[in-house]
């Protein structure tokens, strides 16, 4: 009996854990509970004639209900401890906007967002605007090789500010105009040149050139690219038009950290993505941008 | 410095000896003449001693003069004699094993091999034989699980056989077998390791401490050397399980002086499996499907010596993972066919030349070779005949997508013992070793009715040259105190970059009152290889890649303390350590490595950041006898930083285990009936689970515009929550019977014995009724096994 044990026990134990294996072994945890919080974010740039900013109310991943913009929201921008705006209205876009009618330029000083709201506690986040980006425009025209064919080339020297770790965004375009001097003809394209230089810092579509970063070493950025337009070749003239951005710290995580988010997308094997927040909850953002365009 | 070590002398009353004689040889078991390792040779008297290396030599230099001297060994008798040192000798001796004694009383752990004399701290040997005892999963013992079990190692969770030594990561360990590096120690997606107990005769782990001799890797050194084969008689050993059989074979090639061993393991699942997916694929004639699944792998050794002085080695490991799914969809009009599989091989080689150049000089020569190779690939075959009125007639489509990554290795190392006097034993060699990475490609080849694309994506080789050279010396200071202190240097060359590290080596023992052994040690370590890996996938598919010009060498110091001491045949010790680690290297948020399409390469995909470990480890072993086994218990911590995630703060590492216990026992009930069980429990592992979302603004530029909103996912902080915690109990049973011509046991043993389920993963999803639920799934139940063994 005690040999016929032996084998009937294990048997029963293995027939137990084929169904086991068979079934999956799986077991039901408690949900953590969410406590909803506050979400700011507010980008502002040099140019902006007014701001956009996105108030919501964060909801847990296993809630039921919709994240949800947050109205009543009271939001306040203060330069060295003073009021400079304050605004409360939400817009049909889900935006609380503020119209100001110029350019708000690039305001010296520390700069606070503070967004309060009679449910939650208030937050807040501090940046500085930038100093202007100094660069030269250097026109090469019919220099470059584009796929086999002559081009313009552009290079951009992006001056170096000693002991301060620089980020650019950089948009171009290329504006066609009837005569020099002479009105601009609607016709215009939005250029996405393609760099090698691996000592910057890329965002965007991969090789496109849409924003560099000294990544903390002082120097000048460099960059030559050709343009895939011969102005020798055209009917109308050219203008280039190269409008770059320089980016505060924390807008420049931001854009690199929402960069990162897109591209884990949907894929389980990616790494977590945190987005970058410079809130006082560590939800949302504020970033600051000062740019100068010019044309060439 | 001077003033210390002068300090030292004065305060401590050096020993001297005037005139030094020495008595050298090697030691081996009576019935196998096997070499023994880590013997120890004993005087009593003087209270010196030392030990046998991994070849079973010994050198020991003692003042001229009568001497009795004692060889003790575990699970071997004690042995004494007499020398008289009016000159060098040379005499090699054989110890007998204790299962080839009557008196159990005289195996016993003796003064010369107790841990409160070693200076050596923080390093953990398991005898062959305890190990091949304990419960065996499938039929199988694993060396990788049963270390797991051991105070300051950590398993990666259910089913994986990497270990996680004192806050580290797998790649920081130094896997050597016979020396060589493998890089790849999982079988059966890590349930169970490459390593066949059949074909090993040692296993060690270091932690800490670490001695100048090793370097390479941040956290621990494990060293498997396989078995020799036995120079006297021709043995066989062979186990059949429910998954898989093996057999080993040794003897002597010419006796007493050349030797073989082979043995080889291979999984059947496959085989099994066949008669079962015939019966499937006959009820549907439309659709059939193939899955496979086998390992194997083989080690081989020859030893010849060649004379008084001379020794050499050949041994050779050889394994691999094949797993694939091959299914056919067939309709009138279509055709479709999917082979999806995955391979991953290792291969080593070790040549090694001993040769004993005087009575206190010996020296190992070895030249290694180790290949590591990850495959992938997904080809999907399909054909239509397209409808009326479209008359092109048949077209296909073939896509397939291959991916490789894969390391080999080729370097040689030189290494000299030199047993300067009773009080100093020098250890110096260099080493030199040539890698090749290739750290992952996809090829992609479609064919289509007009359209071809063949194409290589990422994946340049990268090669890489490492040399080291170390000297060290443990140096008895008196009859209380020890000091191990060496030197490593350590340089890599890289696309043009050099990196070199000087490291300094230190542990102390000094002996307190009560025969309490203090100890304390620090080590310098770096690295040059680093396994990128996705956080507790487990899947081979983890990537091995070089330190280069941008990603920099890993570095840490290790700190430990503690006290050691025998109490009869237990060795109890309780130890502290503090690691920081530097340059570790990890994915980058957002990032993955699996057939990853676009064109940036891994090192644009990974960042470098640093790491904290400490705890305390308490560990009580009695390693002979007829009931013996272990505790452990590790109280640890264990911390990561890096710039580029978590928002730059500290998080907790995945394997953080703020407790960790293990129990193993074996028993004797007779001769013929052994009993053993293991049971463990760890807090569980940190996990990073999706938390909240909300809505942000979007800035202007890269295409967005003023005033753009977009939802997020915002997961919790990184590894803020924990899955369950895990704990198991393991049991087996075995039956002996001698018979004529051979020893036969039955084994009965179950893995997981009350069934609790372990967390593999956590899946978010929802339920029936539509309503989120948060789900651990566990990999295995209960299961039971058994097994049939023969040997003769």
């Amino acid at each position: 009996m005690k040999k016929q044990l032996l084998f009937i026990l294990p048997l029963t134990a293995l027939l137990f854990s084929c169904s086991n294996l068979i079934d999956g072994v799986v077991k039901e945890i408690d949900i953590p509970a969410h406590n909803p919080q506050i979400a700011a974010s507010l980008f502002v740039d040099s140019k902006d004639s007014g701001f956009a900013a996105t108030i919501s109310e964060t909801q847990g991943i296993y809630d039921t209900a919709n994240t949800g913009l947050l109205d009543s929201a009271v939001l306040k921008l203060f330069r060295d401890g003073t009021l400079l705006y304050s605004w409360d209205k939400m817009s049909p876009f889900g935006t609380y906007d503020y119209d100001f009618g110029q350019q708000i330029g690039a305001i010296d000083g520390e700069i606070v967002f503070e967004i309060s709201h009679p449910n939650h506690e208030t937050v807040s986040a501090t940046q500085r605007f930038p100093e202007a980006p100094d660069f030269d425009i250097e026109l090469n025209y019919g220099a470059a090789n584009y796929y086999g064919q002559p081009s313009d080339e552009i290079i951009l020297t992006l001056k170096d500010n000693p002991s301060v770790n620089q980020h650019y965004l950089i948009e171009m375009s290329l504006h066609y105009r009837t005569s020099l001097g002479g009105p601009d003809t609607s016709k215009y394209w939005q250029l996405e040149p393609e760099t090698a230089n691996r000592n910057v810092s890329i965002l965007g579509n991969k090789g496109t050139l849409s924003a560099v970063s000294e990544e903390g070493i002082d120097r000048d950025i460099k960059i030559s690219f050709a343009t895939g337009f011969n102005s020798i070749d055209e009917d109308f003239l050219l203008e280039y038009r190269v409008s770059i951005s320089a980016l505060s710290n924390d807008l420049y995580a931001f854009y690199k950290s929402y960069e990162a988010l897109d591209q884990a997308g949907n894929n389980p094997f990616a790494e977590p993505v945190i987005l970058f927040s410079n809130m006082s909850n560590s939800i949302g953002s504020f970033g600051l941008s000062t740019t100068t365009r010019k044309w060439k | 410095m001077k003033n210390l070590l002068l300090a030292l002398f004065c305060v401590s009353g050096t020993l001297s000896f005037a005139q030094t004689k020495t008595i050298s040889g090697y030691v081996s078991d009576s019935k196998t003449g096997e070499a023994l390792i880590g013997v120890n040779l004993w005087s009593p008297e003087l209270k010196l001693g030392t030990a046998t290396n991994v070849y079973g030599f010994y050198s020991f230099t003692l003042p001229e003069g009568k001497h009795v001297l004692r060889l003790t060994y575990l699970g071997y008798a004690n042995q004494d004699f007499e020398v008289n040192l009016s000159q060098n000798i040379s005499s090699n001796f054989e110890m007998i094993a204790s299962e080839n004694m009557l008196n159990e009383v005289d195996v016993v752990a003796s003064e010369g091999s107790r841990i409160q004399e070693q200076v050596q701290m923080s390093k953990i040997e398991v005898p062959i034989k305890q190990l091949k005892s304990l419960p065996a999963i499938f039929g199988e013992v694993d060396i990788m699980k049963t270390l797991q079990l051991l105070p300051g190692v950590q398993s990666g969770g259910e089913g994986t056989s990497g270990l996680y030594v004192r806050g580290g990561s797998p790649d920081q360990n130094l896997i050597l077998l016979d020396g060589v590096p493998l890089y790849n120690v999982n079988h059966l997606f890590g349930f169970f390791s490459v390593f066949n107990a059949d074909a090993i005769s040692n296993v060690s782990l270091t932690k800490g401490g670490f001695p100048a001799r090793y370097g390479g890797r941040l956290s621990s050194v494990l060293e498997i050397n396989m078995k020799e084969g036995n120079l006297r008689e021709f043995h066989g050993d062979a186990t059949a399980s429910i998954i898989a059989s093996k057999l080993t074979l040794e003897g002597p090639l010419i006796k007493d002086k050349a030797s073989f061993m082979v043995s080889g393991r291979r999984t059947y699942l496959d085989l099994l499996a066949k008669p079962f997916l015939a019966n499937i694929n006959s009820q549907d004639p439309d659709f059939s499907t193939s899955p496979t699944y086998y390992f194997y792998d083989m080690n081989a050794k020859v030893n010849y010596k060649v004379g008084k002085n001379d020794r050499l080695y050949l041994s050779h490991f050889q394994g691999k993972d094949d797993f694939g799914v091959k299914s056919e969809e067939s309709s009138i009009q279509n055709t479709n066919k999917i082979d999806f599989g995955l391979d991953w091989q290792n291969s080593i080689t070790a040549a090694r030349w001993n040769h004993q150049w005087s009575p206190k000089l010996f020296s190992n020569a070895i030249a290694t070779r180790s290949l590591y190779n990850f495959n992938t690939r997904i080809i999907n075959e399909s054909s239509y005949q397209p409808n009326f009125p479209d008359t092109t007639g048949q077209q296909s489509e073939n896509f397939a997508a291959l991916y490789r990554s894969g390391i080999e290795d080729y370097g040689g190392r030189l290494d000299f013992d030199y047993a300067h006097s009773p009080l100093h034993y020098v250890r110096f060699g260099a080493g030199y070793t040539n890698h090749t990475f290739s750290p992952g490609a996809t090829n992609l080849e479609f064919v289509s009715s007009g359209f071809n694309l063949d194409t290589l994506i990422g994946g340049a080789d990268v090669y890489s040259n490492e040399l080291f050279a170390y000297a060290e010396d443990e140096w008895t200071v008196n009859d209380k105190f020890k000091i191990n202190g060496g030197l490593h240097f350590t340089t890599l060359f890289v696309e043009g970059t050099t990196y070199a590290s000087l490291q300094p080596r230190f542990g102390m023992n000094y002996s307190l009152p009560g025969n309490i052994a203090f100890k304390a040690s620090y080590a310098d370590m770096m690295q040059f290889v680093n396994l990128l890996t996705n956080e507790g996938i487990g899947l081979p598919t983890d990537l091995w890649v070089p330190s280069t010009a941008n990603i920099k060498p890993q570095k840490s110091r290790q700190y430990a303390a503690g006290l050691a001491k025998n109490l009869k045949q237990l060795e109890l010790s309780i130890e502290g350590y503090y690691k920081e680690m530097d340059n570790l290297v990890s994915f980058k948020e957002g990032a993955n490595f699996l057939f990853s399409l676009d064109d940036e390469s891994w090192e644009d995909k990974v960042t470098q950041g640093s790491g904290e470990s400490y705890g305390l480890e308490f560990f009580a072993q009695k390693k002979a006898g007829k009931t013996n086994g272990w505790i452990g218990y590790t109280l640890s911590w264990n911390f990561r930083q890096f710039d580029e995630i978590n928002g730059g703060e500290k998080f907790f590492y995945t394997y953080d285990r703020r407790h960790d216990f293990s129990a193993v026992l074996s028993h004797d009930f007779t001769e013929n009936v052994a009993f053993s069980g293991a049971w463990v429990y760890g807090t569980g592992r940190a996990i990073t689970l999706p938390e909240f979302s909300f809505i942000t603004a979007l800035p202007n530029g890269l295409g967005w515009f003023q005033g753009q909103q977009a939802f997020v996912d915002r997961p919790s902080d990184k590894n803020a929550y924990r899955m369950s915690a895990y704990h198991r109990l393991d049991l087996s049973l075995s039956f002996h019977k001698k018979l004529s011509n051979y020893d036969r046991w039955w084994i009965f043993s179950t893995y997981n014995t009350y069934n609790h389920l372990n967390p593999f993963f956590l899946d978010a999803s929802t339920d029936d009724q539509g309503n989120p639920v948060l789900r651990e799934y566990g990999l295995f139940p209960i299961i039971p096994s058994i097994a049939y063994r023969i040997k003769f």
